[in-house]
């Protein structure tokens, strides 16, 4: 066994649709990072400016609005995703996604795409400042958490968005793992837990197993296309038909009036979550504005169907799990959809108990993260976390059906072997497509990649012997070994994504990446510095000339001496020096100030005098 | 190698090794030697009746000793050796800790190919299983909970009775296939299973039906 080490600094991440946050695990508990006196959630939005800046969290959302076209929201839902399978839900985002002639979905801003991978760095990147400036160090290494459902596409893309911020993603861990852990459940006791995870865009439900510290995910169910912003396009359709009847105008062609309701939308849903009922009213500059009102039971008839479908991903799981609702001892409620006191209640009637709520839904998976980083940096022994992947992996046999080799809710590091053959004389080389699914035709699941097996010994039809092992690592991302028995002969397989980014693609963005300019934390720090050595500097030189300030010649010459040595060592590589001489300089100014401040009151004083009756 | 006795002592702290993936009593990682089995690896005995609880606490323990995530201070060589031992030992646990799936490995070990050579099931049990089956479709269209409870609990007996029956060809019981409601037909004769005497197209047969069962049972949404 390795013998445990210096602990490592890693954080947890929630990289969420709607907001991100980081986590790190303190004297025993976790807690998440924030800048002074600010929101630790950071909006997971990217605006892009005129002048080819971009901004991320906060500003990015506040000129939504003005800036709708080059403002990225829910990059999250096209993560991982081909063109096709994201057309239909990205006509209501208000900026552009297409086709990047590949059949992979891209984000265009100005005549320039952007993959998902690279707006999620930027957002990661966010994130990432925010915890170096609270912890005053650098960052780089975190478990990112990720949808239970995420496929092998969609992880893939959530380790190489982490790999073009500049962050090792130690451990990506699904999300609603991550909230059990939170809760910090009785672990003594045997029993059964159930995650109720509704966000913005996803919907995820596991059930887990605790006995002696470890969490064992049995089941996972869910739908990667679910979440509360589909409860704000049922509000916005309604508007949008309202005002298409009062006004004859369609708002959909105007994104920025999109972006408006949206917006509006949302601030109604939430606001159902207090009161019996909401208004909006609508200023299109006509004579009076459109007046729009909403019951919360009006409201919850609309959701009705879309939470009908969150129960029936609990029954199904439940059914994989071996599991009768009344066999479970605590629900947990994820995401800040559970506010809607509709989903609470179904869940309650569901399994007859009371869930959990009582961690803030949008904080508690990035606290679990940072409980999961804590073990991986070496903090943690006790606790082990045994999780599932969601989808069945394998490839396509004779026909185009799908053979399994993985089923779902294996638990990982998972493997299968297979063994494979030639079916014509000769043959030097077999294509093997990767599919995950749980449907029995490959038409019906996603080709994750191909690959080849070249180079193989020429022999009759059927006597090569090509055992592949599928190999499911501790992330739920695949990698494929090959090895012909007869000749011995090893095979390291790189398969082709579908739907992600090769890996010479993603060195590529990298390298070109508009996030590459990241600068490590010693250079900002080192910026930083020349900033406020800079800023003495001129201070002090704006001190000197001033003609009240009464200084001898000699202290004069000193001073201007040491104002060209700040400037001298602000100019040099080393951080530490530049820190203690701006120290030094700070207190000796402090003085200069007080003297300068002095004279001009004095000579305020002077003047006044003068101009008083004596 | 089929045997825990067949290993040599732990070379980290020389206490004898029962699983052949990492020392039970240090956590020290072991390279596998060739020819291991499920059984080896999660360090059970292959011809004594399953005992659930003492593969639990092997299969947790293992976990601990070979999960990555306790190996971020380890090499890449021996990061990648945690992945893989990890994952056979997953893969070990999944097969043995299921009744069905653990009958099926067993027989396969002794009587390699059995379960493909006696792949062909009588026209009568085919078309009972598959009236059984589109009843099912049709209670669970029409939502008829009762009907779908009464095809549940058909098929759940039908289930038993197979592997009652698999008991009864082995000579004992594969593991605690008795159901407490439900007592198996066949009594335990011993603890020993003496797989190689079975009658392997007998519980072949038998195996392939209950998988028949069981997949009518998965999809009324029941418990096997």
């Amino acid at each position: 066994m390795s013998q445990p080490s210096e602990p490592q600094l890693v954080i947890g991440i929630d990289l969420g649709t709607t907001n991100s946050l980081a986590a790190i695990m303190d004297g025993g508990k976790p807690r998440v990072l924030q800048r002074a006196d600010a929101d630790p959630l950071v909006p997971s939005v990217v605006g892009f400016l005129d002048d080819g800046e971009h901004v991320v969290g906060r500003p990015a959302r506040q000129q939504a609005v003005l800036n709708p076209t080059r403002t990225v929201h829910s990059v999250k839902r096209l993560m991982g995703q081909a063109w096709s399978e994201v057309s239909q839900s990205a006509s209501l985002l208000p900026y552009a996604v297409v086709d990047d002639g590949s059949g992979l979905a891209k984000v265009e801003i100005d005549g320039k795409l952007l993959t998902p991978q690279e707006i999620s760095a930027l957002v990661l990147g966010e994130v990432r400042r925010v915890a170096e400036e609270a912890l005053g160090q650098p960052v780089e290494k975190a478990v990112i958490t990720v949808p239970a459902y995420f496929d092998d596409s969609q992880r893939q893309a959530t380790r190489d968005a982490a790999r073009i911020a500049g962050l090792q993603a130690l451990r990506i861990v699904n999300e609603p793992t991550a909230a059990a852990l939170a809760y910090g459940l009785d672990t003594s006791r045997e029993g059964t837990v159930v995650v109720y995870d509704l966000g913005g865009g996803t919907f995820d439900v596991s059930v887990l197993k605790i006995t002696q510290n470890v969490f064992k995910v049995v089941a996972t169910a869910g739908d990667t296309h679910l979440g509360g912003d589909d409860f704000d396009h049922l509000i916005m359709d309604a508007i949008l038909a309202l005002v298409n009847a009062q006004t004859g105008s369609d708002l959909r062609a105007q994104p920025q009036a999109l972006q408006q309701i949206r917006l509006s939308a949302e601030s109604l849903k939430q606001q159902l979550s207090e009161s019996q009922q909401a208004v909006l009213e609508i200023d299109l500059g006509g004579d009076a504005p459109l007046h729009f009102e909403l019951t919360r039971d009006t409201f919850e008839q609309w959701i009705e169907p879309l939470v009908q479908r969150t129960l029936d991903c609990c029954a199904a799981a439940l059914a994989d799990a071996q599991v009768e609702p009344a066999d479970v001892r605590d629900v947990v409620l994820v995401g800040g959809s559970t506010r809607v006191p509709m989903v609470r209640r179904a869940v309650a009637e569901t399994f007859a108990t009371e869930p959990h709520c009582e961690l803030d839904p949008d904080r508690v998976v990035a606290l679990g993260a940072a409980i999961q980083a804590d073990v991986l940096a070496g903090g943690n022994r006790d606790l082990l976390l045994l999780d599932v992947i969601p989808l069945a992996l394998g490839i396509e046999t004779m026909g185009g059906a799908f053979a399994k080799l993985v089923s779902r809710n294996s638990t990982v590091p998972a493997r299968a072997t297979e063994m494979f053959s030639t079916s014509v004389d000769n043959q030097t080389a077999i294509e093997i497509n990767v599919y995950q699914g749980e449907r029995e035709l490959v038409r019906d699941c996603r080709l994750l990649g191909a690959f080849k097996l070249a180079d193989l010994p020429a022999m009759p039809a059927g006597l090569p012997r090509v055992e592949l092992t599928f190999l499911v690592d501790a992330d739920g991302v695949l990698s494929v070994e090959a090895r012909e028995q007869r000749s011995g002969k090893q095979a390291a397989i790189d398969v082709v994504p579908g739907h992600g980014l090769s890996r010479d693609q993603v060195k590529s963005i990298i390298r070109e990446s508009i996030s590459h300019a990241h600068e490590d934390f010693n250079t900002r720090e080192l910026l930083d510095q020349r900033n406020k050595a800079a800023s003495l500097v001129a201070g002090a030189r704006r001190v000197l000339a001033m003609k009240e300030l009464t200084m001898a010649e000699p202290q004069r010459a000193e001073l201007a001496a040491q104002i060209d040595a700040l400037e001298a060592t602000a100019a040099g590589q080393d951080l530490g020096v530049l820190k203690s001489a701006t120290e030094a300089f700070g207190d000796r100014t402090q003085e200069l100030a007080d003297a300068a401040v002095n004279a001009a009151i004095a000579a305020e004083l002077n003047r006044s005098a003068g101009r008083l009756p004596s | 190698m089929a045997d825990p006795s067949d290993l040599p002592p732990c070379p980290a702290c020389g206490l004898p090794l029962v699983s052949c993936l990492a020392c039970l009593a240090c956590g020290e990682v072991q390279d596998e030697p060739a020819g291991s089995d499920h059984f080896l690896r999660l360090g059970l005995p292959q011809d004594e009746l399953y005992d659930p609880e003492l593969a639990e606490s092997h299969y947790l323990r293992l976990s601990r000793a070979l999960h990555p995530d306790f190996m971020g201070a380890a090499d890449a060589q021996d990061q990648y050796r945690a992945v893989s031992h990890s994952a056979l030992l997953n893969q070990a646990w999944a097969v043995l800790n299921d009744e069905q799936l653990r009958a099926e490995y067993l027989l396969e070990l002794h009587h390699p190919g059995a379960l493909a050579r006696n792949k062909t099931l009588s026209p009568e049990f085919l078309m009972e299983a598959m009236e059984l089956s589109e009843e099912l479709q049709e209670a669970k269209g029409e939502g008829c909970s009762d009907t779908i409870r009464r095809i549940s609990s058909c098929a759940r007996s039908a289930l038993h009775e197979r592997m009652n029956g698999v008991a009864g060809v082995c000579g004992a019981t594969i593991d605690r296939i008795a159901h407490e409601a439900d007592p198996p037909a066949v009594p335990v004769r011993d603890r020993r299973l003496h797989p190689h005497q079975w009658n392997s197209a007998r519980v072949a047969t038998l195996l392939h039906q209950a998988r028949i069962y069981r997949r009518i049972l998965r999809n009324a949404g029941e418990k096997h």
